[in-house]
């Protein structure tokens, strides 16, 4: 469970978010949408523990990620908008360098299955400096749940993924027990996968709900987000 | 109309402003830095032209076109092949021969940039000291030499990065020229066909763009293992810098190093200084040649290395501020690293007194130990503060001329002590003490800088 209160962050002169709060239950898979430079990256990143907020506070699990950040980043994973990784380290290294740094003895066969999978197994030995944007995103995706976090934070997960592993995801993430927060502009991805969704313009919630009855309001996710836009 | 060359070059200059405007501190550091520089040789310029020495003008010039040869190799690589955002203007209907000539556009003003900034700021201080500055035809010839280095190195840049490495085989040819014909108008002539063979080989650039080796690693999946936090750190750090060749890199400059000071120590350079630096390698005494060095050698294998594993973080903060690893054991991690490239450097002992005796390895083996832990100690803190910001040359830059003065300081109190005793044991122990607890709470301050804090200013 990820709650977030008060939580404001500013880029200079630009508000990202203004003063937001949200409780992301558990068993649920929140999708958050908006606009180019609506906040949702941000709100993603502070949420991880990669950005400092200005103000407010975040807890996973009942722990501050800011004052208890070890055990707070020990159930969250994290996929990245831009999934950039060490280039002369091979797929394999990568991983397992991520899965030493979590402690997860045992985690090869996580990885061989996850690599199998995602269809990136054949890719593993090669030097990540070399990935196509799909096959980096697969193996950030890899060591964002080969340790099945509590909560799953997504930024963009279908964006450069080939249709079959997109859907592989979309079933991964059906599937999968504990909170997962999305990031997308994918109204049809938010359809299928989401329990439940923000709309975030300029850093604030301009509208929230449950999916089915969003849908059923609207017409669809796509229209609600359009009439959102004003 | 030069739509890259605007792009880039206004790209170019907002990020340094930008840079300059989110630490301001480290910026006036680095103007500092640049004004004593510049301010020093222009000292040694007058100390040279007081001592009568007689300077041959030309091996400045090959040293001015080496640095702008090797800059702006870094910069066509960095501007150009590594680049994310340039295969924008290659999909555009634009010729690729325009758009990769307006890359080097933008090099090529950046060299002559800096160029006419140092050089007028040095004939200031030239002239302030009321010498009489009337060399024209010099001058010229120094501005083609940067013109030269410039497409010089964005010509090595080019064909290095490419699948027909024969391409580079006129560039040694040029820099033989270049030795061989001194005359300004020889100059100007291997200046014309260098910049001949560039736009030839503008038809090819794109060849640099799209090689990308597939390295496959088969070989080292055995390797592949779940290690403990901080010897995973390691062996990724260590990895990465066997990659890059640069373990490689450091042992050759170690034997390199050891062997031309120990030489110079030994025979005083009478062989192979040029005429006009004899005069003053008078005043250089054999202990001097150690200092330099193993100063050099430090800055290469510990403040270089120190700063770049920080500072080659920069697109993957997002991995390092989401595993749930403590600040302090990704710093130690770090520092573990470190040990092989110290290793490296330990032959530069061996070729040193394999000329002056080995009556020097006692001294040589505490002021290298003691200078790698002074570079560590350094960089650690700049690094984590500054991680994400591109100005490691400049980093680098700064943490050099702080060493120089604590190493300079740390030798003469070894010159000093030596005059009353010859043994020197308690002196080399106390100073290691001493850059040990240093080294520990700088990894400690480095730790509370590294951590992550509400309201901090973000640089990721």
């Amino acid at each position: 469970m990820i709650v977030v209160e008060n939580l404001t962050k500013r880029y200079g002169k630009i508000v990202a978010l203004n003063n937001v709060s949200f409780k992301f239950d558990e068993n649920t898979v929140v999708a958050i949408m908006g606009e180019n430079g609506a906040g949702k990256t941000t709100l993603l990143k502070i949420c991880a523990g990669i950005i400092p907020s200005d103000q407010g506070n975040v807890t996973i699990d009942g722990f501050s990620i800011i004052k208890n950040s070890i055990s707070a980043r020990e159930k969250i994973g994290y996929l990245p908008e831009m999934p950039y990784l060490y280039d002369r380290l091979t797929g394999r290294e990568f991983l397992f360098y991520v899965a030493s740094l979590r402690k997860l003895n045992g985690a090869g066969e996580k990885i061989n299955e996850l690599s199998k999978l995602l269809g990136i197994s054949h890719f593993m030995d090669q030097e990540l400096g070399a990935y196509s944007k799909g096959m980096k995103q697969k193996i950030s995706l890899i060591s964002a749940i080969m340790h099945n976090p509590s909560n799953l934070l997504l930024d963009e997960p279908v964006w450069g993924l080939d249709p079959l592993t997109a859907r592989t995801l979309q079933k991964f993430i059906l599937d999968r027990k504990g909170t997962t927060i999305i990031a997308t502009h994918s109204p049809q991805l938010v359809e299928k996968v989401a329990n439940k969704v923000y709309f975030l313009m300029r850093g604030e919630v301009k509208l929230s709900g449950e999916v089915k009855e969003i849908t059923r309001k609207f017409g669809g996710i796509e229209e609600a987000y359009f009439s959102n836009q004003g | 109309m030069l739509e890259t060359y605007k792009y880039l070059f206004l790209d170019v200059a907002r990020n340094f402003f930008r840079n300059a405007k989110t630490s301001p501190l480290l910026y006036v550091f680095f103007g500092f830095m640049i004004f004593f520089s510049v301010v020093g040789m222009a000292f040694i310029t007058l100390f040279l032209i007081r001592q009568e020495a007689d300077v041959n003008i030309y091996e400045v010039f090959l040293l001015i076109m080496f640095i702008i040869t090797m800059k702006s190799g870094v910069d066509f690589h960095k501007y150009y092949i590594k680049s994310n955002t340039i295969s924008y203007p290659l999909s555009t209907p634009v010729s690729h021969q325009k758009t990769i000539s307006e890359i080097f556009l933008v090099v090529f003003w950046i060299q002559l940039g800096l160029w006419a900034f140092f050089s007028i700021l040095f004939s200031i201080f030239i002239a302030l000291s009321g010498i009489k500055l009337a060399y024209p035809i010099e001058y010229m010839q120094f501005t083609m030499g940067v013109m030269l280095g410039t497409i010089l190195g964005t010509l090595i840049a080019m064909h290095f990065f490419s699948s027909k490495r024969l391409r580079l085989i006129p560039i040694p040819i040029f820099f033989l020229l270049l030795w061989l014909y001194r005359e300004p108008i020889a100059t100007l002539i291997i200046l014309l066909l260098a910049a001949s063979y560039l736009i030839i080989s503008f038809r090819w650039a794109l060849d640099s763009y799209q090689f990308v080796k597939r390295i496959e690693r088969n070989k080292e999946v055995d390797q592949v293992k779940i290690r403990d936090t901080i010897k995973a750190i390691f062996y990724k750090e260590t990895t990465i810098l066997w990659r890059d060749r640069l373990l490689f890199s450091f042992l050759f400059s170690a034997v390199t190093i050891g062997i031309f000071s120990g030489y110079l120590a030994q025979f005083g350079g009478d062989s192979i200084l040029p005429e006009g630096i004899k005069q003053l390698a008078r005043f250089i005494t054999p202990s001097m040649y150690g200092f330099l060095g193993v100063y050099i050698l430090a800055i290469y294998t510990s403040v270089f290395t120190s700063l770049n594993l920080f500072l080659a973080e920069e697109d993957t903060m997002w991995l390092i501020r989401n595993l749930p690893v403590t600040e302090k054991t990704m710093i130690r991690g770090k520092a573990t690293a470190l040990i092989l490239p110290f290793i490296c450097s330990i032959p530069f002992v061996a070729f040193f007194s394999a000329f002056k005796g080995l009556n020097m390895i006692p001294s040589m083996m505490w002021f290298m130990v003691f200078s790698f832990m002074v570079g560590v100690t350094i960089s650690f803190p700049l690094g984590a503060k500054y991680m994400g910001k591109k100005s490691d040359v400049l980093l680098l830059y700064c943490v050099a001329m702080i060493m120089f003065i604590v190493l300079a300081l740390a030798m003469a109190f070894e010159n000093l002590i030596s005059l009353y005793t010859t043994f020197l044991i308690p002196f080399y122990i106390i100073t290691i003490l001493v850059a040990s607890i240093s080294m520990f709470l700088s990894m400690e301050f480095s730790t509370h800088i590294f951590k992550l804090k509400h309201s901090q200013k973000n640089i990721i």
